[in-house]
């Protein structure tokens, strides 16, 4: 049974704030009055943007938040509530002239059927498919937009490298695909730009993490990679090339729906640069009337919500379907829902982009164990790639060694990071690459999940001794 | 004439079964107990259920469509074929990079 989260719909808040801009949502989740102040969110707050103490009620500081939500998903009395843009998304459903396109994240798909008395872990891939299409969706996979991000994070990885360890001014190498017929992409990247992207890179994909290196280590921002979110991928991408050459419909017509385990998301979706694919158009003269790249962001639950109110239930439906256009995603796509999944996506694709290895698909070859978060805070490991005989003569070297870090969760007030970032302010980090997510697990355990009770660590501080 | 006499203790329960009947007790206090803590340290067996369906879907989609890395994505391949060009090109750039902003609030 998992515990029903309350809802509100999206309202400013009445506060002067300083770590917003203008049109940013603030205050995504907000304490109601149903909070007897137990405090057990307060020891999940990765900011220490929680105030208050045992037995009075208490309030999140929104200035200090990064909306990651894990205060609500670990309330024992449901008394943190979120803001749900389903009543704006349920119009735009009835609204003929809208295309709504769903961009469903990896996590939705293997914790939606809790809401549907599944176990959890039961995957719903096709099913959840199906059930979107019959509620009015078009479907656009995230897990396509993380293999966008990956084609981009990876190459500018090996940019990273190439001009910092390896001081080479300009690099090409071939990204390349035997299966089924032979596909080559050359890549030449001029290295002069790389000056401002220093080692180590850190991912972006988490906007909770983003918003807290923004907040408190602002000096970290060059190291993070320069690559949107795989949903803020999504977004252009679907009102640009898919509206244009996939769909063939009018963009302005199109309407973006984050479908997201992540209550961060709804935040991040509001970022005012975030209406690229509006700038994109405009300028080849297509478009008029500005919009965002995302336009509404639902979670888990909201989505579940928004199949009992249609009377759907995704159970039921197929799961055998044929993936066409978006739909069509990569294993290394889909582990980005879980911690050290975008870490071991990039090494498949820097691996073989650099080894010139292209073993079967289910060859343990493509499997990096080592850097699987699990239930560890922190995980490091030591990733050597022999490079291919071009690249050897390129670069002068017979192989690359990586050391990579992946932080699962930032922990209480930035238990599990702090010296990670301290190091690489220092100077005197060791790593070249690593993937910090916000919530201890990755975002399958993200603030906009179903909420098992009995998942909820309220118990961890009354008990004398850690268990 | 008598009554009631009470028996000793020791004939109603000896020394023996006293012990055994604590000893038992114990016994089952312990193995409850330990079975509580057992169901707190558990408490998240959610996440690792989570993430093992999200390998199960890793192997599904290597074992049905053959795909295990990004790049061998056939949507990716059209999309840079037809729209992108090649990541980092002038598309990506404008479409799928941004910059970060710094947000001072004085802690």
């Amino acid at each position: 049974m998992v515990e029903k989260i309350r809802t509100f719909p999206p309202s400013p808040v009445n506060e002067k704030l300083k770590t917003y801009r203008k049109g940013e949502l603030a205050g995504i989740v907000r304490v109601s009055d149903r909070c007897v102040g137990c405090d057990t969110c307060r020891t999940q707050c990765p900011t220490g943007a929680m105030m208050g103490e045992i037995g009075t009620r208490h309030k999140i500081d929104y200035d200090r938040c990064i909306n990651c939500g894990q205060c609500l998903i670990n309330c024992p009395f449901g008394a943190i509530e979120q803001m749900s843009f389903l009543d704006e998304v349920m119009k735009k459903l009835e609204d003929k002239n809208s295309f709504v396109v769903a961009i469903v994240a990896p996590a939705v798909r293997v914790a939606l059927a809790e809401e549907f008395g599944k176990p959890p872990g039961t995957l719903t891939v096709s099913r959840l498919h199906l059930a979107l299409k019959k509620a009015g969706f078009h479907i656009f996979e995230n897990n396509f937009a993380a293999d966008q991000t990956i084609m981009e994070e990876g190459t500018e990885l090996i940019g990273r490298i190439a001009y910092w360890e390896l001081g080479l001014k300009e690099i090409e190498f071939e990204i390349k695909d035997i299966r089924p017929i032979s596909w080559v992409k050359k890549v030449k990247l001029d290295l002069k730009e790389f000056e401002n992207k220093p080692l180590p890179q850190f991912t972006s994909c988490c906007p909770a993490w983003v918003r807290y290196a923004e907040v408190y280590y602002p000096e970290i921002l060059p190291h993070l990679s320069s690559c949107k979110s795989p949903q803020q991928m999504a977004g252009p991408t679907a009102k640009t090339y898919g509206a244009l050459k996939v769909w063939k419909v009018n963009p302005e017509r199109i309407y973006t729906v984050g479908i997201m385990p992540c209550t961060a998301k709804i935040y991040e979706a509001s970022r005012p640069e975030f209406d690229s694919a509006w700038r994109w158009l405009k300028e080849k003269g297509l478009v008029t009337t500005k919009f965002k790249d995302v336009d509404a962001v639902l979670t888990t639950r909201d989505l579940a919500e928004l199949f009992r109110r249609k009377g759907i239930n995704p159970i039921e439906f197929s799961e055998n379907e044929k993936p066409e256009n978006f739909e069509w995603y990569s294993g290394g796509g889909t582990i980005f829902g879980t911690s050290g999944g975008v870490m071991e996506a990039a090494l498949r694709f820097a691996w073989s982009v650099l080894s010139g290895q292209e073993p079967p698909a289910l060859s343990e070859k493509w499997n990096f164990v080592k850097v699987r978060g699990y239930t560890h805070p922190r995980v490091e490991a030591k990733i050597t790639i022999p490079l291919k005989s071009e690249l050897k003569k390129e670069i002068g070297l017979d192989e690359v060694t990586l050391n990579v870090c992946v932080v699962n969760g930032i922990g209480y007030r930035g238990l599990h990071i702090k010296d990670v970032l301290e190091e690489v302010l220092a100077g005197t980090s060791k790593y070249h690459f690593i993937e910090v997510m916000t919530c201890p697990g990755g975002c399958l355990n993200g603030g906009g999940q179903p909420v098992e009770p009995m998942g909820t660590s309220w118990i961890d501080p009354v008990l004398p001794l850690p268990l | 004439m008598k009554w009631f006499v009470e028996k000793p203790a020791s004939v109603r329960l000896s020394r023996r079964a006293l012990l055994k009947i604590f000893g038992i007790s114990i016994a089952a206090i312990a193995v409850g107990a330990y079975k509580i803590t057992d169901l707190f340290a558990h408490r998240n067996k959610y996440i690792k259920m989570r993430q093992k369906g999200q390998y199960k879907d890793d192997e599904r989609v290597r074992k049905v469509y053959k795909l295990a890395a990004s790049h061998q994505n056939p949507m990716i391949k059209r999309f840079y074929d037809e729209f992108a060009i090649q990541p980092f090109g002038e598309v990506s750039e404008e479409l799928l990079h941004t910059t970060y902003f710094k947000r001072t609030g004085g802690f």
